[in-house]
């Protein structure tokens, strides 16, 4: 069985306009960048966002330094920015309300995470991650939400929760330690656990 | 979230499978004709940039011709401007060398002076400069002044005689130049009036009696 080309193979392809690379990463990443776009910005713009972000990533692939990082955060650093700076341009209710729906969807994980097609294709990290998400005090889980889906300030997640900045900023790192423990675990372990 | 933890989240790669985990548990579902969609976008991009390079590459030589022409004219013109100005000072060394009467400086040198270039006016002999003058006025004196350089002697019976036009077309006989060895020679025309303005101002070879415009035009200042 060939084995399946890494991100950063592809990307240095997608650096030499190969458009069969550029597909395969499409197909790896698409789904997350439209999931996202889609809760936040409704269905109509995530396709504009997705094919921006693509479209980026085919200008840019050639300043992707695999020494600085992995190919997918990189990616979903590019994504996240043309998100938020879509949703810059709304009201921060309206980034709360996104937010809301996504933490609920994260929480209620077991009324959507059966989909056998979203596990089979998902990244095993995905997975862990998801259960990791579910597992944190609701709290913790808000704050990581309208950060880093809703593009929120600190400032302005204290405002919105009514929590002091220090408080906030505990619950953060919190979280972040935890996921990245959850990660870590999943990725070292070859964890396959998809319940 | 601040910064320094945003990167940390990404760095440790996080962040894309949070995003994973919510493309999992999202109802929201990828069109599967987006992917045609921007796979054309990305493929008319590349095709963009083929006809981009195929221009630049038909581009570069003609800019670089272009720069070369611009440098060769520049340099032309450069040598141009140092010869203007070596004959500009070569003819005001040679006043002051020549000159006796302090009223060609308070012409040329004192504030209100003004001046106009005569050009050669006939075919030029190939190798050779051309003759040039030049006409000032000042408009706090009464005299015009004229010098001329490079002038070929002129034979037995013929002198250089200068002729200048005013606003109203009046042409007057300003005098003979006279010319040394070298070709230089310089004129002091008394003209009667304080500021005196001219349209029009003609050099001919001509016989010496002669007292009007006629015979080889050498150097003129016209009208444009």
């Amino acid at each position: 069985m060939a084995l399946e080309p890494s991100d950063e193979a592809l990307v240095a392809r997608v650096a030499r306009k190969d458009v069969a690379a550029f597909a395969t990463l499409y197909d790896r990443y698409a789904r997350r960048v439209y999931a996202w776009s889609a809760h936040t910005l409704g269905s109509e713009e995530a396709e504009d966002v997705v094919q921006e972000a693509f479209l980026r990533l085919w200008d840019k692939a050639g300043q992707f330094d695999a020494k600085r990082g992995r190919f997918g955060s990189w990616f979903m650093a590019i994504a996240r920015h043309q998100i938020v700076r879509q949703l810059r341009r709304r009201g921060t209710d309206q980034r709360v309300i996104a937010a809301d729906e996504i933490e609920r969807v994260l929480a209620d994980a077991s009324a959507h995470g059966r989909d056998l097609e979203a596990e089979v294709w998902a990244h095993e990290g995905a997975a862990a991650v998801r259960r990791a998400v579910t597992s944190l005090p609701q709290e913790q889980r808000r704050v990581i939400v309208l950060a880093y889906f809703a593009g929120l300030t600190q400032s302005a997640i204290a405002k919105v929760t009514g929590a002091p900045l220090g408080t906030v900023k505990k619950r953060t790192r919190l979280a972040l330690q935890k996921l990245r423990e959850r990660l870590a675990d999943a990725q070292g372990s070859g964890w396959t656990e998809t319940g | 979230m601040a910064d320094e933890d945003m990167k940390e989240f990404e760095d440790a790669g996080v962040a894309e499978e949070l995003a994973g985990a919510l493309a999992i548990a999202s109802p929201h579902r990828l069109p599967p004709e987006l992917r045609g969609r921007v796979l054309r976008a990305a493929e008319a991009r590349a095709g963009r940039s083929r006809v981009l390079a195929l221009r630049r590459a038909w581009l570069r030589p003609v800019a670089a011709a272009a720069a070369l022409v611009l440098v060769i004219g520049l340099v032309v013109w450069n040598v141009r401007l140092q010869q203007g100005l070596a004959d500009e000072r070569s003819l005001l060394q040679q006043l002051r060398d020549n000159a006796k009467e302090s009223v060609i400086f308070e012409v040329i040198d004192s504030a209100g002076a003004q001046k106009v270039i005569l050009r050669a006016a006939g075919p030029q002999r190939p190798g050779e400069d051309p003759p040039y003058g030049k006409l000032y006025t000042n408009a706090n004196q009464t005299q015009a002044v004229i010098m001329g350089g490079r002038l070929p002697r002129p034979d037995a019976n013929r002198v250089y005689h200068l002729y200048l036009t005013d606003r109203s077309g009046t042409t007057v006989d300003a005098g003979v130049l006279p010319v040394d060895a070298s070709g230089f020679g310089y004129l002091i025309y008394e003209t009667g009036i304080r500021g005196p303005s001219y349209t029009a101002a003609r050099l001919y070879l001509q016989p010496a009696d002669a007292n009007a415009p006629g015979g080889t035009l050498v150097l003129a200042f016209e009208p444009r």
